[in-house]
C-alpha cells in the first residue's frame, strides 16, 4: 500500500504537467457539470413539448374483414363500359382484361373502364382488387357515388395511394376502405344512405411514351368490417388494423414525434405500419415494422415526414386516432402501453429571408471552405514544408 | 515545426467554426436541439433520446454554456429553413470541434508528423461531418485513438477503458475493446480480462443508469435491440448489399455476424503468429469497419471511423500511400454523400436544394453511392493488406473511372431493376 501511495504521488508532483492536466479536466468536468444540474429547466424559450397522448384515452377495437356483401363475376360485358383517347379493347372470361394501344403523341393519354355498382356506405364496405398492369404505364381506380339526395360526389383524391400508380408486371391486391376514401376526399364523413355507384379503372400513359399495354383485374369484392371494442388497451383475436382512439382531435401544427410503446403478437411474417390520424388527416405514420423473435414489445417511431399512405380503416371524425395497419398477416394480440407526443415550434418566417440568386454565393462559400482551405493547406504541408520534419 | 502545427489548427478551427455557424444537418440537429431544450426548458431528462446516453451527457454540459449565454439576454436567430439556431448550433459542435483538435494532437504526439495529423484534421469529410453536418462520429473517435496509443504505450487498462469510452458513444469502440479481451484471453491473462470486463460493464451501468428507471421494456427494445441492429423497423440502408437487392434493413444482416466472428478468428490467428502489438489489433479493426459499411445498415458518416485508423495504422507500418490514400479517401466520400445522398444546398438551406442537376438529380443516387463506396473500401484495402507504395494520381483516376462506369450503367442504363 505504501509502495503504491508512493508511486501514485510521485506521477502527480505539484508542478508536473501530468498533475497540471489532471487539474485542468477536473476543472473543466465541474465547470461543465454545475451549470448542467443548477440550470436544468430554467431557459426561457419554450419551443418544445411533450405530452402524454393516452391521458384522454378513449376506446381501443380491433378491426377486421366481414362476410363479402358483393363481388363481381365478370360474366356480363353490359355492366362496363370503356372510354378514352386511345384505341382499346375489353374482354371479361371470368376476369377482366383491357388491352390499350397508345401511339405516341405529345400529350399524356388514358383510357378507363367503369362498372356501376351499388355499394352503401353505411355497410362500411372495403373493396379488394386483385389486378395486374403491365410495365410503361400508370393505372389507377376511383370511386364516385351519390347521396340520399341525389347529389354526386368523388371518394378519391389526387394523391391518394390508389391513383397513378406504376405498373409493376405483376399480380398486386389492393385494398380500399370506402367511407375512409369519401372522408379523406371530402374533409367530412358521408352522409347516411350515400352510395357508391361507379368504380372506374384507368390506364395512362405519359406524353411520348407509346405501345400495347394490358390491364387484368381478377377479383373484385366488397366485404363489411367486423369490429372488436375493448374497454381495456389490450386485444385479443384476429384484426387486419387496431385503432385506438385518443380524444379530441390533436393540432399538427410543429408535430415533431411520436414514440409508441406497444405489444403486438401474429404469425411470422406480421409486418405493420403505425399511424396518428388526427380527424381524417394522417399526421404521422411510422416505419414497417415486422415481429422480433426477442419480444412482441416495439417502441415505435412516428414523424409527420414518413407520411407516405393512409390506413385501411380510420378513426372518428372528431378524435385523434393511433391506428397499427397489418400490412402481411393478422394481429393476434395488441395492447398499449405508452405513446408520447412531442411538439417542436417551427422557426419563424423571419429566419428564411434570403434571396434565392444569393443562394449560389453560398454554395461556393460552402466549397471554399470544406474542400479548397483544407486541400491548399494540406499541399502547402505536404510539397512546401516538408522538408522541415 | 510549431507554427506549422498552429498554422493547421488554426485552419482547421476556422473551417470548422465558419461552415458550424450556417450548415448544419436539419433532422439530426432538431433532434438533439430537442432534447437539449427540453431538459433546460422544461426540466425533463429525454429517455428517448435518438443515440447513446454517453452523448446525450457530452451534450447536456455543452448546451448549459449556451444557456448561460441565452441567459444573458443574447439573442439567436434561425437561418434559412433550419431547425436549430445558428449559435445553438454552434454550443453543440463545440465537444466534435475538441474531440477532432485533440485527435489531431494525438495524432500528431503519436507519429510526430504534422502532415499525417493534418490528414485528419484537414480532411474534408471529417470538417464536413464535425462543422457542416453537426454529427458527433469525432467524439466516438477521440477516446478510439487514444485506445490504440495507450496500447502502443503499453497501457492496456487504459487502452481498454478508453475503447469502452469510445463504444458508450458508438458501439464500434466495442470492436478493438472486444480484440483486446481475446488478446487476453489468448495470452491467458485471466486477471486483465476480468478487470477489462468489469470496467466495461461498470461503464456501461453508469452511462444506462439514469434510463433505467424509464422503465427497462424501453431500455430493451430502445438501446439494446435497435444498436445492436436487432430493430423490428424496417429502416433504409445505405450499403451496396441493401442498395443493390433493393431490400430493406430489418435487423442486422447474418453477414455482420460472421464477419465480425471471421475477424476476431483472423485477429488471433495473426496475433498468435506474429505478436501481439497495435499492428494486428489495428488491422483488423480497420477490417471490421470496412466489413460493417459494407454488411450493416452503414450510414455514411461511417465511413470516417476508418481515416484516423488507416493514418496511425500507415504510420505503424511506413505506408505513405495509405495516410496519403486516406486524405483522397475523404474527399471522394464528402463529394459522394453531399451530391448523392443529400444535395448540396441541404445542409447549407437546410432543405434539399440541387445546385448541380448532372451530379446530383440523378435517378437511382443510392446505387451510384454504395457501389462507388465499396470502390473505395476495396482500394483502402489493397493498401492495407498489399506492400507499401505510393499513392498516385492514377489513383484518383481509377476512383473516377469507377464513379464514371457506376452512373453509366446504373443510374443511365438502370440496368439494376431497384
Amino acid at each position: 500500500m505504501k509502495t503504491a501511495i508512493y508511486s501514485t504521488s510521485k506521477n502527480f508532483r505539484f508542478g508536473s504537467k501530468s498533475f497540471r492536466l489532471y487539474w485542468v479536466l477536473l476543472l473543466l468536468v465541474l465547470t461543465l457539470a454545475i451549470p448542467t444540474i443548477f440550470l436544468r429547466g430554467t431557459l426561457q424559450q419554450k419551443s418544445v413539448l411533450q405530452t402524454n397522448g393516452l391521458s384522454n384515452f378513449a376506446t381501443l377495437e380491433g378491426v377486421t374483414l366481414g362476410p363479402t356483401i358483393w363481388a363481381e363475376s365478370f360474366t356480363n360485358l353490359t355492366s362496363w363500359s370503356l372510354s378514352g383517347s386511345a384505341p382499346a379493347i375489353l374482354q371479361l372470361n371470368n376476369s377482366l382484361a383491357l388491352s390499350v394501344a397508345f401511339a405516341s403523341k405529345s400529350v399524356a393519354q388514358a383510357v378507363s373502364t367503369t362498372r356501376s355498382a351499388n355499394l352503401s356506405l353505411d355497410q362500411n364496405p372495403i373493396v379488394t382488387i386483385t389486378m395486374g398492369v403491365t410495365r410503361g404505364v400508370s393505372y389507377g381506380i376511383r370511386f364516385f357515388g351519390v347521396t340520399p339526395n341525389n347529389a354526386s360526389f368523388a371518394a378519391w383524391r389526387e394523391g391518394d395511394s390508389l391513383q397513378h400508380r406504376p405498373g409493376l408486371g405483376t399480380r398486386e391486391t389492393i385494398s380500399a376502405n370506402l367511407a375512409s376514401e369519401f372522408y379523406l376526399a371530402n374533409q367530412k364523413p358521408p352522409l347516411a344512405g350515400s352510395r357508391i355507384t361507379k368504380i372506374v379503372f384507368y390506364i395512362e400513359a405519359a406524353a411520348l411514351a407509346s405501345g400495347n399495354f394490358a390491364m387484368t383485374v381478377t377479383k373484385l369484392q366488397a366485404n363489411s368490417v367486423l369490429e372488436t371494442k375493448a374497454t381495456s388497451m389490450e386485444l385479443n383475436g384476429n384484426f387486419t388494423a387496431v385503432v385506438a382512439d385518443l380524444g379530441p382531435a390533436i393540432t399538427n401544427q410543429g408535430l415533431f414525434q411520436v414514440f409508441v410503446g406497444l405489444d403486438i403478437g401474429g404469425p411470422s411474417g406480421l409486418t405493420y405500419v403505425p399511424y396518428l390520424t388526427s380527424g381524417a388527416s394522417v399526421v404521422a405514420q411510422g416505419f414497417t415494422y415486422v415481429t422480433k423473435v426477442a419480444t412482441t414489445y416495439e417502441l415505435a417511431l412516428l414523424q409527420p415526414s414518413f407520411v407516405s399512405s393512409s390506413p385501411l380503416f380510420l378513426g372518428k371524425p372528431t378524435s385523434s386516432s393511433l391506428i397499427v395497419s397489418a400490412k402481411t398477416g393478422l394481429i393476434n394480440f395488441f395492447r398499449l402501453d405508452s405513446i408520447s407526443i412531442r411538439y417542436l415550434a417551427a422557426p419563424s418566417a423571419a429566419g428564411q429571408i434570403l434571396d434565392p440568386a444569393n443562394y449560389q454565393a453560398l454554395a461556393y462559400y460552402y466549397v471554399v471552405f470544406l474542400f479548397v482551405i483544407p486541400i491548399a493547406m494540406v499541399l502547402l504541408l505536404v510539397k512546401v514544408f516538408r522538408d522541415e520534419e | 515545426m510549431k507554427n506549422k502545427v498552429l498554422a493547421t489548427l488554426l485552419v482547421g478551427l476556422i473551417a470548422r467554426v465558419e461552415l458550424a455557424s450556417f450548415a448544419g444537418h436539419p433532422f439530426d440537429l432538431s433532434l438533439f436541439a430537442y432534447s437539449n431544450r427540453l431538459y433546460y426548458e422544461t426540466g425533463q431528462f429525454d429517455f428517448l433520446f435518438p443515440a447513446l446516453p454517453a452523448l446525450y451527457y457530452v451534450q447536456l454540459a455543452f448546451y448549459s454554456l449556451y444557456v448561460l449565454v441565452r441567459d444573458l439576454g443574447v439573442p439567436d436567430l434561425i437561418f434559412m429553413y433550419h431547425t436549430n439556431f445558428i449559435l445553438e448550433g454552434i454550443f453543440l459542435r463545440i465537444p466534435l470541434i475538441l474531440s477532432d483538435v485533440g485527435i489531431f494532437l494525438l495524432i500528431f504526439r503519436f507519429t510526430g508528423k504534422v502532415r499525417y495529423a493534418a490528414f485528419y484534421l484537414l480532411n474534408p469529410f471529417i470538417i464536413y461531418l464535425t462543422g457542416a453536418w453537426g454529427t458527433y462520429d469525432s467524439l466516438m473517435m477521440l477516446p478510439l485513438v487514444s485506445g490504440f496509443i495507450w496500447f502502443a504505450k503499453g497501457q492496456r487498462r487504459l487502452a481498454s477503458v478508453s475503447f469502452a469510452i469510445s463504444g458508450l458513444v458508438k458501439l464500434f469502440g466495442f470492436v478493438p475493446f472486444g480484440l483486446l479481451a481475446l488478446q487476453n484471453l489468448a495470452q491467458k491473462r485471466f486477471k486483465e480480462f476480468a478487470l477489462q470486463a468489469g470496467t466495461a460493464v461498470g461503464l456501461a451501468f453508469l452511462s444506462f443508469a439514469p434510463y433505467l428507471g424509464a422503465g427497462l421494456q424501453d431500455f430493451y427494445v430502445g438501446f439494446v435491440l435497435r444498436f445492436l441492429g436487432l430493430s423490428g423497423a424496417q429502416t433504409r440502408a445505405y450499403n451496396v448489399v441493401a442498395a443493390l437487392s433493393g431490400l430493406r434493413f430489418a435487423g442486422s444482416s447474418p453477414f455482420v455476424f460472421f464477419g465480425l466472428a471471421a475477424v476476431a478468428v483472423a485477429f488471433v490467428l495473426h496475433s498468435v503468429k506474429w505478436g501481439f502489438s497495435l499492428q494486428p489489433l489495428l488491422l483488423w479493426s480497420i477490417v471490421a469497419a470496412v466489413w460493417l459499411d459494407i454488411f450493416s445498415q452503414s450510414e455514411p458518416q461511417w465511413l470516417s471511423w476508418l481515416i484516423p485508423m488507416s493514418i496511425l495504422y500507415a504510420f505503424l507500418t511506413k505506408r505513405e500511400g495509405l495516410a496519403g490514400y486516406t486524405y483522397f479517401f475523404g474527399i471522394i466520400c464528402t463529394f459522394l454523400s453531399i451530391t448523392l445522398l443529400q444535395s448540396v444546398g441541404y445542409l447549407i438551406v437546410g432543405t434539399p436544394l440541387v445546385f448541380f442537376n448532372a451530379i446530383e438529380a440523378i435517378p437511382r443516387t443510392v446505387v451510384v453511392y454504395s457501389v462507388t463506396v465499396l470502390g473505395t473500401l476495396v482500394t483502402l484495402l489493397g493498401y492495407v493488406f498489399f506492400k507499401p507504395v505510393r499513392f498516385k494520381i492514377e489513383v484518383v483516376a481509377l476512383i473516377a473511372l469507377i464513379y464514371l462506369q457506376v452512373y453509366f450503367w446504373f443510374s443511365i442504363m438502370r440496368i439494376v431493376p431497384v
